[in-house]
């Protein structure tokens, strides 16, 4: 049996090596070098859905970009989106049906459905948005 | 066309202001009051609308003989002695026609207003030292309540009102306290007006009422609190200490919150040691079990919300992303803030099914910065292996190359 040479062990390092750069190197510096997914950008507008989703009287709370948004559909069959965070401490707000309002179950603050704070703690109104129905479809859109 | 026209509405009630004689006349008094009484209404909103000295004062302001521009036969009126300043200002402000002129939407009840507050109540009794209308909103240098330099504007309310009432010498004959400016000062509404500048926060005249002013009493008291503190309210009226705090007449909120040193709540307040629960229920008592159980949960929820945005903070300063675990977070913060509110129906399983949902909310939000500190962790051991490797590769490679050298 031939003997184990220096020359044996270069090379067998090299291949092993080469190998192992595959395997460890390009991975890892990729993943450290790619910068981690950035926070979604804040669109124009968003589709949130067919208007046979939502059923009068009821409401959804969908992500505009990175934020919360409330898109109702009043006891009327009207559509409203509005800015889902209270004005108040931050909490996410809720459709009510019977009071056709909309308010914070936090500190009990009401807005109607303009956005407007009406009772309770929150010191300024909630953002409204446009809501587009066209097509089967409603859209959300950021107003100018 | 359009600025010329405002620049002339803006000029007219200046230049007619100017030409009355009575301005001119005091202004060039040798009374410092008198011309300071000229000054101080130039920027009077009356004023502004075109209202001169003779429109609450009467007399002629056409007339340069002192007789004749204040002749009480053409209707001079002088200065009101103060037991008549209220039916003074009302012959305007409690007139809906004429006011409508002005300002459609002011009101017009300030003067019926006054007569029931204390103030309208003490002067109709013959005390002469009560605040009337020009105590609160000046004599001559009237704004409106919007305008940030009013003496009624809501931040230099608590000034104005504490100008009577946190002079001792002042409130000594009616025998009540002057520590209340001090107190509203250091109070959370206080602190939330005047130095974090928050016009929503309430002042004086939000609890007491502006022109009625009265102290609250046991029974509205829970409806002024309750005006913002909706839930709060509303958890007491159906928690089993509404009955036996009406009965025996306490005030609903100021009980244990006090009434102008309000400070923000915390789980102190329902210490076994040294909490409000104590001023009636015995620290052995299953009151103040109930008292310890809410504590905790309370402070189970608060230390897992605080201990979601160390890690999230954490994460995020090593740049990763926490969208999702800053929403999870959010969820244990709304589930703390109504866990709080909940309080108010003094029944610990209500206020434990909510803070346990932000408990869980927390946890999964500091699970969530924590896996990704860890991923983080893992990239960098990554990075060092992979230049470990590109080193000892390198190695490698030279001594190869001086392996090849020297057999050639
Ligand atoms: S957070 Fe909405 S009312 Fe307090």
């Amino acid at each position: 049996m031939r003997d184990f040479t220096r020359k044996d062990f270069l090379n067998l390092f090299l291949g092993g090596g080469a190998l192992g750069l595959v395997a460890s190197t390009v991975y890892p510096v990729l993943r450290y070098l790619l910068p981690p997914e950035q926070v979604e950008a804040e669109p124009d507008a968003l589709k949130v859905g067919a208007v046979k989703d939502f059923a009068v009287g009821t409401s959804k709370i969908v992500k505009f970009g990175p934020k919360p948004i409330i898109v109702i559909r009043d006891v009327k069959g009207n559509f409203h989106a509005l800015t889902a965070t209270c004005t108040h401490l931050d909490c996410i707000v809720q459709y009510s049906k019977d009071a056709d309002l909309v308010w914070c179950a936090c500190h009990g603050g009401k807005y109607d459905l303009s956005g407007k704070n009406i009772s309770g703690p929150p010191p300024r109104p909630l953002t409204q948005l446009d809501v587009r129905v066209a097509g089967g479809d409603v859209t959300v859109v950021k107003t100018a | 066309m359009k600025r010329l026209l405002m620049a002339l509405l803006i000029a007219w009630p200046a230049a007619a202001f100017a030409q009355s004689q009575c301005v001119k006349c005091h202004a060039a008094s040798d009374d410092a009051k008198q011309k300071a009484i000229v000054k101080s209404f130039a920027s009077d909103i009356h004023r502004e609308k075109g209202l001169s000295c003779h429109s609450c004062h009467g007399g002629d302001p056409a007339k340069s003989d002192m007789g004749e521009a204040m002749n009480p036969e053409a209707g001079f009126t002088g200065v009101p002695s103060r037991a008549d300043i209220p039916k003074f200002c009302g012959k305007c402000h409690s007139q809906p026609s004429f006011m409508k002129k002005y300002n459609p939407s002011l009101p017009v009840d300030q003067e019926l207003k006054y007569s029931t507050s204390v103030h309208g109540q003490k002067r109709k009794a013959g005390d002469d030292k009560v605040a009337v209308c020009s105590d609160c909103h000046t004599a001559h240098a009237i704004r409106p309540a919007k305008d940030p330099v009013s003496s009624v504007y809501a931040k230099n309310i608590p000034q104005t009102c504490g100008r009577c009432h946190a002079d001792a010498k002042l409130m000594a004959p009616y025998k009540i306290p002057t520590d209340q400016l001090a107190k509203y000062t250091r109070s959370v509404h206080g602190k939330a007006l005047l130095e974090k500048g928050d016009s929503a926060a309430p002042v004086c005249n939000t609890c007491h009422g502006n022109h009625g002013a009265v102290p609250p009493g046991v029974a509205d008291i829970s409806q002024v609190c309750g005006m913002c503190h909706v839930n709060n309210a509303e958890f007491f009226k159906s928690s089993p200490m509404a009955e036996p705090w009406a009965k025996r007449k306490f005030h609903l909120c100021a009980t244990c919150h006090t009434a102008h040193d309000i400070q923000h709540p915390t789980t102190q307040l329902l210490s076994s040691e040294n909490g409000v629960c104590l001023k009636c229920h015995r620290p052995e008592s299953k009151q103040l079990q109930v008292a310890t159980g809410i504590k905790s949960e309370l402070e189970l929820v608060e230390s897992s919300y605080a201990g979601a945005e160390k890690a999230i903070l954490a994460a995020e300063e090593k740049g990763m992303d926490m969208a999702e675990a800053r929403d999870l977070w959010g969820a244990a913060r709304m589930s703390m803030y109504q866990a709080r509110t909940t309080v108010h129906t003094f029944r610990a399983q209500d206020v434990a099914k909510i803070a346990d949902q932000g408990i869980a909310s927390a946890r999964k939000a500091a699970q969530a910065a924590l896996d990704a500190v860890t991923d983080f962790r893992n990239r960098r051991v990554g990075l060092g292996v992979a230049t470990l490797f590109i080193s000892l590769l390198v190695l490698a490679l030279y001594l190869k190359m001086r392996d090849i050298e020297s057999g050639s």
